[in-house]
């Protein structure tokens, strides 16, 4: 079971890195943070400790209800045109997101723990798609699969303190609606959300 | 099928068969400009084609030394798309070339997909040969990831290869959509019996190449009646809803460009990929 | 010491040197014909004594079991070679290939100067038997250092990356019937060497070094099959492939090098095995292609696909060899190329399976992905040589008046065509042939496992035959009662029936040549004047960023150098002295 939801993430990180319309990659995010979510969960019915389900319960609701409800409804304030260009092609992009992932496993092919590889795994996809996109609501999502990343990589540590977990996910929550925010506002300054322009604020 | 889905009445399922008898009535025009190719291909793309639905299980398998290796199986087909490239630039029509630089693009990128399901297949049964494969898989109960994984990008590589959505769209007849259809644009009669017959049995055994590897569960591995029957029907049971699968996905999705479909390719690779250090992994 | 000509009973030299015979005797028999077309302009006997040497000297260099000899005899092929690359000299671009080769060709030959010189200093002889019995004994760094000119030496040779840029010049420039002996069997030469050194001098290499070649043997492959797919002159794209081949055959042996050092000599050996068959399958349909293209030249007078098309209805018989060809480069069952490509795939598989450290695997299978999109991608390229060629209609008046073809040319083509169907559907006893000699030389003992089933192919040919035959029977009955119309083409209601119409060679590949196209400097220039005027080119990324950046440092230091010393007498005594202190230096430190 486990096993299965680790591959869900994965893959639904194979398919964000690739396709173009920021619904569908709000969808690929949905589906990676309730993988993860139940992950938890059932890691707490396994080890029956309360932090887990709370753990749990909390990345469900807000990084599969609340944030993707931002997400959507920031995509229509702005009226944002479905689709993106890329800084790598989708060619590109997706052979090297099996590349990464590849690394990441062959990094720590001798720990044991598979929540620790696939978390650096989230880890490097994260990062790349910060880095190879140019709208700034993908980077913001990018940001968010590389905190989905820190959660996995904590569930795999043996001392976990449920204050540092509720904290990162707050954190999260704070970032998703600062962002919706300020990219409302960006938009209306700029009349876009293209990142490539923020250059011009050099002069 | 992609008529009932449609919700219209559709042609009765042996249609296929009353077209091709059809066709084979007709005369053959061909252009004054084609040679050899277009006068020996079709037959030949047609018992490629044939042979290649000998090497396969259907129902039965063992574990014998018999003939089967996925080598030659994936390379037979290799015969066929040769024929069928040059057949599309033998008519030297503009279609002709078009087809044929697209399904020999697509066919390209497919490749690497046909390693690494071999390159699976391998890892899991350590054997090369179909009829081993599918008699040791079938002693598998837990499905894992992996397999179901490889699995999904099999079927992509048997969209492509087979040209099916989204790589291509096998009822229309508007020459810039087409892909397969482009290439046999120029063959009438008899040979056009022969491409479509063989393109149809192609698509057959691409199918139970997948169905045997992959989900061989009631397969006969005994000579005896009652395990040929389950075979038989489960063999049935699995065909219908594959093809039922393939008849869903392409009332669902549209054609895609060229490139955008090829992107499709190293989603797989990667996929694949996934799945390789899935299978080290744990 | 007297460069005395030792030979030697070693099996490897009698497999290469019965390689080049049997390619040797199909391209003789066509250059009877061939030569033909040079009669008017240039000297005939210059070439036949020059292609008599050139083969005499490749015979010499894979079966000297002296380093002098085997030095000497390789200068004598480098220069043999060089004036057949240059011998059409009427044309002045040949002669800058020529001299491009011509460099590059002794670079290599310094390269394995010093390398025999640094295996004298190891073993204190020349001979290679004796070599063979000290080397048991080198240290790591000593197998270092020969591995590296090894690969440079050889790898100059061989073509490739990135020293690979003198084959798609020296090898279109140079007649067809050269072409397909340079391309077939020299670069074999270069091969036999290599093979030679790494296995059975140095029995095997650090793990790095296989590791380097895989890689190296990858890129080669798909960097040269990228670049064959665009271009337009049939020589150039055979040039490509022939690269793309060579690369194959590299990595294959370097998946035998790391299977060696992990101790998997089985494996090893079947890596081994499916290096050398590619290497006795390549020469025979590489030659035959080059052969072909050489038919389509004399015939027509343009190796510019773009403008033939058509010719198969006045060459019947060169495009029934070429179709051969082509399917036997594609990898198309039953003819040689699929065997050799199972058995190279089938190193890659089983090798993933065998290794134990992770790093490794992965790039094994990072390779094993690149190297079936090449085998993809040579498909792709070979298609579309011989579609535009051959089929559909003429493109230009060149390819409407077709010379007849003479009949020695004809059967050496038709030669190597039978030769290519033989050694496909006879593989598997060829396959056990060259694995029990593989055995040997890595000392293995008992037979080779897992070759059995490769018997399947001839059940698959008979098969196929006799299926197909009841189809064509059937189809004649049925078509008794038929009419049979021979009509034009299907334009799509378009009344003429003009032959540009037709797909190009370049519109053909257009799909790659957007999406890999930065790999070969595909340029695509509009120039508006008075008509519109498109030109594509493409260019080696190689030769362009490495070549010419480091050409323009030499220069550039060469410039410097000459300000110091502009002719005064003293200056030169000066630099004579100078040197020989630091030779002096070099060799009393080293030896």
């Amino acid at each position: 079971m486990i096993q299965a939801l680790l591959t869900i993430i994965l893959i639904s990180s194979i398919f964000i890195s690739g396709v173009r319309r920021i619904k569908l990659i709000t969808a690929g995010f949905i589906f990676q943070s309730a993988a993860i979510g139940l992950i938890v969960l059932k890691l707490g019915y396994e080890t029956g400790k309360v932090d887990y389900y709370i753990l749990g319960i909390l990345t469900i609701v807000t990084k599969v209800i609340i944030i993707p409800l931002i997400i959507t409804r920031s995509v229509k304030k702005l009226k944002i045109n479905r689709e993106m260009e890329l800084i790598v092609n989708a060619f590109v992009s997706y052979i090297i997101t099996g590349i990464g992932i590849m690394i990441a496993f062959g990094i720590l092919n001798k720990s044991q723990d598979n929540f620790l590889k696939t978390g650096i795994a989230l880890f490097i996809i994260g990062v790349l798609l910060m880095v190879a996109r140019k709208k700034a609501i993908t980077q913001m999502i990018g940001f968010l699969i590389f905190e989905n990343g820190i959660v996995l990589f904590e569930t795999s540590l043996s001392k976990m303190s449920l204050v540092i977990e509720a904290g990162i996910v707050f954190e999260g929550l704070m970032l998703a609606l600062i962002m919706g925010i300020m990219i409302f506002h960006i938009n209306k300054t700029f009349d876009s959300i293209n990142t490539d322009f923020f250059e011009n604020l050099k002069e | 099928m992609k008529a009932t889905l449609r919700g219209y009445r559709g042609s009765s399922v042996v249609q296929p068969y009353y077209d091709l008898s059809k066709l084979l009535k007709k005369g053959r025009v061909i252009s004054n400009r084609s040679s050899f190719i277009t006068t020996i291909g079709p037959m030949v793309i047609l018992g490629a084609t044939i042979t290649t639905a000998f090497f396969i299980p259907v129902f039965y398998t063992s574990m014998e030394k018999t003939i089967g290796n996925l080598f030659i199986l994936m390379f037979a087909f290799g015969i066929v798309k040769m024929f069928t490239v040059l057949i599309g630039l033998d008519s030297s029509s503009t279609f002709g070339g078009m087809g044929s630089s697209r399904e020999s693009f697509i066919s390209m990128m497919a490749e690497p997909l046909i390693l690494f399901l071999m390159i699976f297949l391998y890892i899991e049964t350590n054997d090369f040969n179909v009829f081993h494969i599918s008699f040791i898989n079938s002693k598998i109960v837990h499905y894992d990831t992996a397999h179901l994984i490889t699995m999904v990008t099999f079927v992509i590589a048997i969209l492509a290869e087979n040209a099916r959505i989204p790589f291509d769209n096998p009822e229309t007849h508007l020459e810039l959509t087409m892909m397969h259809e482009a290439m046999i644009l120029d063959l009438s009669g008899s040979d056009l019996a022969y491409v479509e017959l063989s393109s149809y049995i192609k698509l057959i055994v691409y199918l139970i190449i997948l169905i045997n590897c992959f989900i061989p569960i009631g397969i006969a591995t005994t000579f005896t009646i009652s395990a040929l029957l389950i075979g038989f029907i489960s063999f049935i049971f699995k065909l219908l809803f594959c093809l039922l699968g393939i008849a869903i996905i392409e009332t669902t999705f549209a054609k895609s460009r060229l490139f955008r479909g090829a992107e499709l390719f190293p989603a797989m690779i990667s996929m694949g990929i996934v799945a390789i250090t899935l299978i080290y992994i744990l | 010491m007297l460069p005395l000509i030792y030979f030697q009973n070693d099996w490897l030299s009698t497999y290469f040197v019965f390689i080049i015979i049997l390619i040797f005797i199909p391209v003789a028999i066509y250059t009877k014909g061939y030569i033909m077309e040079y009669k008017k302009h240039y000297n005939v006997n210059y070439m036949v004594f020059l292609i008599v040497l050139f083969v005499a000297s490749m015979i010499g260099v894979v079966a000297s079991s002296n380093a002098i000899s085997f030095l000497v005899f390789w200068e004598i092929m480098s220069i043999s070679s060089f004036f057949l690359v240059i011998y059409e000299y009427m044309h002045k671009e040949n002669l800058k290939a020529g001299i491009f080769y011509f460099v590059m060709t002794h670079i290599s030959g310094l390269f394995l100067m010093v390398m025999f010189a640094f295996l004298y200093k190891y073993t204190g002889s020349f001979n290679f038997s004796e070599i063979l019995k000290v080397s048991v004994g080198f240290a790591p760094n000593q197998k270092y250092i020969i591995f590296t000119l090894a690969l440079f030496g050889f790898g100059a040779k061989m073509g490739i990356v990135p020293l690979h840029a003198w084959l798609p010049k020296a090898h279109p420039t140079a007649p067809s019937n050269v072409s397909a002996l340079m391309s077939g069997v020299m670069l074999k030469v270069a091969l036999y060497g290599f093979i030679r050194v790494i296995f059975i001098f140095l029995r095997g290499t650090p793990l790095n070094c296989g590791i380097i070649v895989l890689i190296i043997g990858t890129i080669t492959a798909i960097f040269s099959i990228l670049n064959a797919l665009l271009q337009s002159n049939i020589k150039k794209l055979l040039a490509y492939s022939s690269a793309e081949n060579i690369g194959l055959i590299f990595a294959a042996l370097g998946i035998a090098m790391i299977l060696i050092d992990y101790n998997l000599k089985m494996l090893a050996s079947l890596a081994l095995t499916a290096a050398l068959l590619h290497c006795l399958n390549h020469a025979i349909f590489k030659s035959l292609l080059f052969l072909n293209a050489g038919s389509v030249l004399y015939a027509t007078g343009t190796k510019n696909m773009n403008e033939l098309g058509g010719l198969h209805q006045k060459m019947k018989f060169t495009a029934i060899c070429t179709f051969i060809g082509t399917c036997a480069i594609s990898a198309v069952p039953p003819f040689n190329g699929f065997a050799s490509e199972i058995l190279i795939l089938r190193s890659f598989i089983e090798a993933i399976t065998m290794v134990s450290n992770i790093w490794v695997i992965i790039l094994i299978f990072s390779c094993g992905i690149i190297v079936a999109l090449t085998s993809g991608a040579a498909f792709y390229a070979t298609v579309k040589s011989f579609g535009i060629t051959f089929l559909g209609k003429p493109r230009s008046k060149k390819a409407e008046h077709v010379k007849t073809i003479p009949l020695s040319m004809n059967i050496g083509q038709g030669i190597l065509a039978m030769l290519t169907i033989v050694t496909g559907v006879f593989s598997p006893f060829i396959i056990s042939k060259i694995s029990f000699y593989t055995n040997n030389i890595l000392e293995i003992n008992g037979e080779s496992p897992g070759f059995k089933n490769e018997t399947e192919i001839i059940t698959f040919t008979l098969l196929l035959i006799f299926i197909t035959f009841i189809i064509f029977i059937f189809n004649k009955i049925n078509s008794l009662n038929q009419k049979q119309q021979i009509n034009d083409t299907w334009a799509c209601g378009y009344k003429e029936d003009k032959p540009y119409i037709q797909y190009t060679g370049s519109g053909f590949v257009q799909p790659a040549a957007k999406i890999f196209g930065t790999i070969s400097n595909y340029n695509k220039k509009v120039n508006y004047k008075r008509t519109i005027h498109i030109s594509q080119t493409t260019s080696d990324i190689v030769e362009d960023y490495l070549y010419k950046s480091s050409l323009k440092a030499v220069n550039f230091l060469t410039t410097k150098i000459l300000k110091i010393s502009y002719g005064k007498i003293q200056l030169h005594i000066l630099h004579i002295f100078i040197s020989l202190i630091i030779a002096l230096v070099l060799v009393l430190k080293f030896v």
